[in-house]
């Protein structure tokens, strides 16, 4: 364990950082050095002043043992010190680059997604070229649904000021829709499996039929507070397209004869990357029917790749280059820290704290960068995302890793790591429908309802 | 704002119905970004009338001078029937529209009191009107090129009628500063000498720009601001959601003691809501108005090329947009 009393942080820490990392302590040039000086001043005040507004959340509730929300120069400081000298100029130029989107900045995103999506489903009603106003007379076509936890989702249903916004218990399933989906599945397995001949299949098919009645008619809007690979959104999309694929489009004909409208899907990110979108997109490429379900995300705000720190710096880092010697490669040494870094402790998160790596299709190098190869030093002030540069969020809560990390990482996919294996059983057993039961009780339901 | 492809493409009624297409001959490429859309189009020559307007080369150096000179060719390839116009002969003909007519207005080279000026024309023009249609158009640059800074002339743009403002007792100013501090601290100095007091501020900050890291720069320069001010006195305001921002700053300034000046530094796109949220008030007699100083000498190139255009329909009856 670090004792922290040996360290002596001076009351100007920038000047301490400046002494940590040799790099630095061999530029000599004045003007550069006071370049270096006010690039780096500038990058951390921001920093801690968003943190002084939007403290980081997992702290409220874990010792904050490095002071980050309240002194993030000095935090900085002392998280270099705890890696070799030789390494410390990777991971400050990993700092320099951090993101901190604070909640006010989240909730903007929001805002901005929420106008968005005023104007697609404008559109899906066919009035795009009205004046873009207020969406009143479509408010009563809107169901949401979370795709996680978080709570994006009671903003989302306050700032649409839609139902369930003063009585709770209007609201649609409360939990995330994954686990909705997971009962939905349990369900039509059972169908599929027995059919009429236990005395449960009313009770399931109960189930089933709230949620016809409760899709048909209606736009549907996934929430999600961001993604940054896009991999957990596209199985829940993927998994809501199976559904669809069981319970309306084998009947979608007689529906829509009816005058009954399919479900419409519309995924709204307030916080996304090109990666993730790409990666969510590509579910709809060609898939005629996807399309006919699904709206591709509406977001508030996307990261594109000049973020990443992969291949080179990222861009907001850039203005460095002229101020080091041209030998002093700066991605070569960022990359070099991740490594070492990958190497001495992350390297533990992926395979034995959470068991990720079994699970995904990544080689064990690219988790480097973080998740799916992320390498976005990208945090928010609810917690941060694996796919973010492992040094700064590593070790996680509950971690026994001795070393601390600047936004330690709040876990959420350890409770999980069964269901996906059980659920992929559920959908094959109920997409098949062997015996033509689930396809045979839907159609009578069809041609009562109907 | 939507792309404008969304709006206007081949087939839209609205391409059907008159119209006159207003753009800026500037010496940023992104002036010829509209024109390339109207080209591809090929909307049909007796219904659209389209009007460049011809800056004065006042304080342009040579170089862009020639550059703006080499956009008017382009731009006379791609709309044979342009009339070239100055900006006091476009405020002029704006004066003689008729009262049915779709207007589409390109902000993308106009500097801001330019544009300003141009929405008041139309807004008092059309006050009554209920079959004008106005869009806002605009476009921004693929890249902004790493030159010098610009810098803040000490004259500064008043929109509507200020002297009176600073004989009352203490202003409100908001602020939606750009990343450039030196405009915000021409224009603060402005207002301290004209006024003779502190004023309270409060910051609109253009989020999350084109590009995040534009906002971060915003807040990087204007750092020393910033630390002095309590969370509550910062809003974001998102920039290219039109209604979404009017909503932010009307309700804003509704919220403060008036007189009240607004200065909008950021992106030109912000002079749109800022112009809707302030006539807005204005018509509930708030005493306010907006300010901001001008650049001394436009010499470099500050972008290069262009992305898609955006479009807007804004409402002449602004109250459709007013939402809680």
């Amino acid at each position: 364990m670090i004792n922290w009393k040996n360290i002596n942080i001076s009351e100007q820490p920038i000047s301490q950082i400046f002494d940590l990392v040799p790099e630095i302590r061999t530029v000599r040039d004045t003007f550069a050095r006071n370049r270096l000086y006010k690039f780096c001043e500038s990058k951390l005040n921001k920093i801690e002043h968003k943190l002084s507004h939007s403290p980081y959340m997992p702290y409220t509730t874990a010792e904050d043992r490095l002071n980050v929300n309240r002194d993030f120069p000095t935090a900085v400081c002392k998280w270099l010190s705890q890696f070799p000298e030789n390494e410390r100029f990777g991971f400050l130029l990993m700092v320099l680059s951090i993101i901190y989107i604070t909640e006010k900045e989240m909730d903007t995103f929001l805002e901005i997604a929420i106008e968005n999506s005023c104007q697609v489903i404008k559109e899906r009603e066919g009035r795009s070229l009205e004046i873009l106003e207020g969406i009143e007379d479509v408010k009563h076509k809107i169901i949401p649904y979370s795709l996680s936890d978080t709570g994006i989702y009671d903003k989302f249903i306050h700032k649409m000021a839609i139902e369930g916004t003063s009585d709770r218990d209007r609201r649609p399933f409360r939990g995330p829709l994954g686990d909705y989906l997971y009962d939905i599945f349990v369900y039509l397995r059972q169908l599929a499996e027995t059919g009429k001949d236990t005395i449960y299949w009313e009770m399931w098919f109960n189930n089933i039929e709230a949620l016809i009645s409760s899709f048909l008619n209606y736009y549907i809007i996934l929430v999600e507070d961001y993604t940054f690979s896009g991999r957990t959104i596209r199985s829940d999309i993927k998994r809501l397209l199976i559904l669809s694929r069981i319970i309306f489009e084998p009947f979608r004909q007689a529906i829509e004869a009816q005058g009954y409208r399919l479900p419409y899907f519309f995924l709204l990110v307030p916080t996304a990357t090109d990666i993730a979108l790409k990666e969510i997109n590509s579910l709809f490429s060609g898939n005629l029917m996807a399309r006919r379900y699904f709206h591709p995300p509406i977001t508030g705000y996307l990261f594109d790749y000049s973020y990443r720190a992969i291949n080179d710096i990222p861009q907001s880092l850039r203005e460095l280059k002229g101020v080091f010697p041209k030998k002093i490669k700066l991605y070569a040494h960022l990359k070099r820290s991740l490594e070492f870094f990958h190497k001495e402790y992350s390297v533990n998160y992926w395979t034995r704290d959470t068991e990720i790596a079994a699970r995904s299709p990544f080689k064990i190098n690219d988790y480097v960068f973080g998740y799916a190869k992320g390498a976005w030093p990208i945090i928010t002030s609810r917690n941060s995302p694996n796919n973010s540069l492992p040094p700064i969020w590593y070790p996680h809560k509950g971690s026994s890793i001795n070393i601390l990390p600047l936004f330690q990482r709040v876990e959420s996919r350890i409770s999980h790591i069964q269901r996906p294996v059980e659920i992929e059983e559920h959908i094959r057993i109920a997409l098949s429908d062997k015996q033509g039961y689930l396809k045979q009780i839907l159609k009578e339901y069809y041609e009562r309802n109907l | 704002m939507r792309e404008i492809y969304n709006v206007l493409r081949g087939g839209s009624p609205l391409l059907q119905e008159e119209s006159i297409h207003i753009m800026c001959l500037s010496f940023e490429e992104r002036c010829l970004a509209y024109p390339q859309v109207i080209k591809d189009l090929s909307l049909p020559a007796r219904k659209h009338a389209f009007f460049g307007i011809r800056l004065s080369d006042e304080n342009v150096s040579k170089f862009l001078r020639e550059l703006r000179k080499k956009h008017e060719g382009v731009m006379r390839e791609y709309l044979p029937s342009i009339q070239f116009v100055t900006f006091d002969e476009t405020i002029r003909r704006i004066h003689d529209f008729p009262q049915t007519i779709n207007v589409y207005i390109d902000m993308s080279g106009l500097p801001r009191h330019y544009i300003f000026r141009i929405l008041k024309t139309a807004f008092e023009k059309f006050e009554e009107a209920c079959n004008v249609r106005i869009f806002c158009i605009y476009t921004y640059p693929k890249e902004y090129a790493e030159s010098p800074l610009q810098e803040p002339a000490t004259t500064i743009n008043y929109i509507f009628e200020s002297s009176t403002l600073f004989r009352e007792k203490k202003l409100s100013l908001i602020i939606l500063p750009g990343f450039d501090v030196e405009y915000t601290n021409v224009g603060l100095t402005h207002v301290y000498s004209v006024s003779n007091r502190e004023p309270d501020i409060y910051w609109l900050i253009p989020f999350p720009g084109r590009t995040y890291r534009f906002y971060e720069r915003v807040l990087e320069s204007h750092f020393h601001f910033f630390k002095r001010v309590s969370e509550s006195d910062i809003i974001l305001y998102p920039q290219e959601q039109l209604r979404l921002s009017f909503n932010k700053l009307r309700k804003q300034i509704e919220s403060l003691p008036e007189p009240l000046i607004v200065m909008p530094l950021g992106c030109r796109i912000i002079c749109i809501p800022t112009f809707l949220s302030v006539i807005f008030t204005r018509g509930k007699k708030r005493k306010i108005d907006i300010l901001f100083p001008q650049t001394s000498m436009y010499d470099s190139l500050r972008s290069e090329g262009y992305t898609n255009p955006l479009i807007e329909e804004i409402p002449i009856d602004i109250t459709r947009w007013v939402s809680d």
